[in-house]
């Protein structure tokens, strides 16, 4: 079966003119045969913990948080899957990202094999290292857990020295799990070879600034959420982001906007918070007259590249602490600002999944702070498991892209 | 003990706890100042030695500050932490009103955010402390509690500025004394219920403890002396034995005010001998080690504040389950109520590796009760506590 007739699938409208997106996909689905050829070993990873450190150990990275819901809820709508995380242990108001993968992995049906668990716990998310915790339990495979203190401009001499300490712990465990020592070289090696995907990334986005708009939000979206664990080969998905930014190029040398808009002047809309497994919004978008023009969803993956010249450890523990999704509010949002003014938004979409509490909890502030530093249209939508409120999503949007075409510097 | 004695035995403390929110004010009025903190990893130590009043804002159980709380937190958050915004909000509890500054650990995701609302729409100082996760019982990380104690160096610092008095170590050494004084008489009082036959019940003592939360440490520690040597007084062999089933209870923050479960249980004929709870118990469990060779006194409130109970946003579970089975064994409980407030992922999640495991260490039966504060899922928890207790009464 070709990884678009998934039914879940057949409810969404891809670019089928867009070839390097069939190539991505296709690396997606192919993760599980990939892996279990390679003979790695696998370590599952929360979806904004860092890659580069597992690819440094020779092992592949892979975030279940995202694979296996878009596999399991997105694409083949087995959302039954989420009792079993019930009875393993989650609560039914965990979100219901947790629900599918931790469902999905105890009743042994995870698209890609697990060898062992390891996340980044610190500001990220409490339900992740508690999902974690539960599957590895579950499945008596090996668990550890690393820690990124909190960001404050006074304590950053001694939290980078902790930090330096738990990567170099974490190094050691990983090379306990892989067999293979993890040294500066292989660090070096690993980051560098994630740079080269960041630069993708922050090239993709670039062309996403002008007009028309040369990429659906859709294939966008998915495009990005890729480099949460880099699908498995990092030489490969470079090659599918080289060829994506080939094809994007071509088209806006032809000024050829995206086969998905659905308006001659399409409002810009910048798509920041929680990564949504309702991924019918992003059709909805354009049949309401939007465009997608960027997202922060996976940013604090490539918000910058790693430095890989002096000392690499301490470099990556530096590159980490200052993550955005590990920054508290205020400076989270001083550092995406200007990545979001970059794609010139005309209105923001800011993202909750009811169950959430890291970034749902924070929402207000975002809003507030986004709209007195930029005084456009901000929409703050929740969304839940595919079609649980897709028609009040649906309503939604369709009032505040309205809105937004009347009268462009309201607030909502 | 019935309600007579224990109202006898509290009414000192109950009357100096009336005073108090006067009391602050006229201190507030000669300079004083109020700092509120929230969690069990802020050690009032470093408020106390700033010449500071500390105040645990740790109020619950009430409906109207989760629903004000709702301004910034999300319905889907637990209940507690967005009473800590919502009680500011409303202005309905004197304490948080009295505040000039507040201190917040860094534990949940809820309250993390709790420290963002504070610091920029509450209008007073909000520092943040920073607490490890990763840290495990067999001391696998050193640099957990190096971070830690470097953490609490900068709450020193920020605390000594707030306050105008720098916090010299003669000043903390005092404090912790103080603090330590008070711990040692309130564990004391809660070991009590260890025995079938107690001058004491422990929900009277989780009651004395939270009146510590807020009054004058040195008030406090008079008014603990005064109780425990009213307790000392008393003949136990006076004292009929207890026959009711002895729980203990676990799980989210029982807050100060927060009635329900606790009221249902006792309805149903329950008697909660133990706990394993932050604002409990293990609130007073371990004491800041000053005696002997004496190093910086900010190693040893690390240590202390660090590695008491870890909180379960921790990930050593196996410690928390450990703490819990000592707990259960040493009060040779009959079950557990496992408390767990809404949205309190956690907790939550724990639950069942802590009941499988209290099952086959001690073949202790453990009940869930997820609960908010309003009252509408009264009826419901008051038949499952009932039938929990029938169920072990049937095996006494």
């Amino acid at each position: 079966m070709k990884w678009s007739e998934g039914p879940g699938f057949n409810r969404l409208r891809f670019d089928t003119e867009l070839k390097a997106f069939d190539g991505l996909m296709s690396l997606f689905v192919s993760a599980a045969d990939r892996a279990k050829k390679s003979g790695k070993k696998v370590i599952a990873k929360g979806p904004l913990s860092p890659v580069d450190i597992i690819y440094a150990a020779g092992a592949l990275a892979y975030d279940p948080y995202t694979h296996e819901t878009i596999v399991h809820a997105v694409m083949n709508e087995t959302i039954s899957m989420t009792n079993a995380a019930v009875d393993a242990g989650l609560s039914p108001d965990f979100n219901p990202w947790n629900l599918m993968m931790v469902g999905a992995v105890v009743s042994g049906k995870n698209a890609v094999p697990i060898d062992a668990y390891s996340t980044a716990c610190g500001c990220v998310d409490d339900q992740i290292k508690k999902s974690w915790q539960i599957m590895a339990e579950a499945t008596e495979s090996p668990a550890y857990f690393w820690d990124i203190p909190r960001f404050d401009a006074e304590s950053e001499e001694w939290a980078i020295d902790f930090l330096i300490k738990e990567l170099r712990q974490l190094f050691n465990w990983l090379t306990a799990q892989t067999g293979k020592k993890v040294t500066d070289e292989t660090i070096k090696d690993a980051i560098r070879r994630g740079n080269r995907l960041r630069q993708d990334l922050i090239e993709i986005n670039q062309l996403l600034q002008l007009s028309p708009v040369p990429m659906s939000a859709l294939e966008y979206y998915m495009t990005q959420t890729f480099i949460g664990d880099y699908a498995q080969d990092t030489g490969e998905l470079h090659q599918q982001y080289q060829v994506l930014l080939a094809e994007l190029k071509k088209k806006v040398g032809q000024s050829i906007p995206a086969p998905g808009l659905k308006s001659p002047k399409p409002v810009r809309l910048y798509f920041m918070g929680e990564e949504t497994q309702e991924f019918q919004l992003f059709n909805i978008i354009e049949d309401c007259g939007g465009a997608l023009v960027g997202c922060d969803t996976r940013l604090s993956l490539y918000y910058e590249p790693v430095k890989e010249d002096g000392p690499i450890i301490e470099n990556l523990a530096r590159w980490i602490w200052k993550m955005p999704c590990n920054l508290p509010t205020r400076e989270r949002i001083k550092v995406t600002l200007p990545h979001i003014k970059k794609q010139q938004p005309d209105a923001i979409i800011i993202s909750s999944v009811v169950g959430s509490r890291n970034f749902p909890g924070a929402e207000r502030l975002v809003r507030d702070m986004i709209r007195d530093e930029m005084g456009i249209p901000i929409i703050s939508i929740e969304t839940k498991l595919p079609c649980e409120n897709i028609e009040k999503v649906k309503s939604e949007m369709k009032a505040f892209i309205e809105a937004v075409h009347i009268n462009p510097h309201s607030s909502t | 003990m019935n309600n007579n004695n224990g109202n006898a035995l509290l009414s000192s403390l109950k009357g100096r706890l009336e005073e108090e929110p006067r009391r602050i004010t006229e201190a507030r009025k000669q300079g004083k100042k109020v700092v509120g903190y929230f969690g069990p990893y802020v050690p009032e130590e470093l408020i106390l030695a700033a010449g500071m009043h500390p105040v645990h804002l740790a109020f619950g159980g009430e409906p109207e500050p989760p629903l004000a709380g709702e301004a910034f937190l999300k319905p889907y958050s637990c209940a507690y932490a967005r009473s800590c915004l919502g009680y500011r909000t409303l202005s309905v509890n004197p304490y948080y009103a009295a505040v000039d500054a507040v201190v917040i650990a860094y534990t949940c995701d809820s309250m993390r955010r709790v420290h963002e609302y504070w610091a920029k729409y509450f209008g007073v100082p909000a520092f943040a402390l920073g607490v490890p996760q990763t840290h495990d019982r067999l001391r696998t990380k050193p640099q957990a509690v190096e971070y830690f104690r470097s953490e609490l160096q900068l709450l020193r610092k920020r605390l000594g500025e707030f306050s105008g008095n720098e916090i010299r170590d003669k000043e903390l050494y005092q404090a912790i004394s103080l603090c330590n004084l008070i711990r040692e008489k309130v564990w004391a009082l809660y070991e009590y219920p260890l025995d079938g036959r107690s001058p004491i019940e422990w929900r009277d003592v989780l009651q004395i403890s939270h009146a510590g939360f807020l009054i004058d440490r040195t008030d406090f520690l008079r008014e603990l002396e005064k109780i425990s040597g009213d307790l000392q007084r008393r003949n136990l062999d006076d004292i009929p034995h207890d026959n009711r089933a002895r729980l203990m209870i676990c799980g989210s923050i029982i807050g100060i005010g927060d009635h329900k479960v606790l009221d249902i249980v006792k309805q149903a004929g329950g008697n909660i001998v133990a706990d394993s709870m932050c604002t409990g118990a293990m609130f007073s469990r371990k004491n800041v080690k000053i005696s002997g060779v004496m190093g910086n006194p900010m190693d040893v409130l690390a240590e202390r504040y660090l590695y008491n109970f870890p909180c379960p946003f921790m990930t050593d579970i196996r410690m928390r389950v450990n703490n819990i089975i000592k707990v259960a064994r040493d009060y040779q409980v009959h079950g557990l109520i496992f408390y767990c407030l809404k949205y309190c992922d956690d907790w939550r999640a724990d639950f069942k590796v802590i009941k499988d495991a209290l099952y086959k260490e001690l073949s202790v039966p453990a009940l869930l009760i997820e609960t908010e504060y309003a009252s509408d899922d009264t009826g419901t928890i008051k038949t499952n506590v009932e039938a929990f207790i029938k169920m072990i009464e049937g095996h006494l």
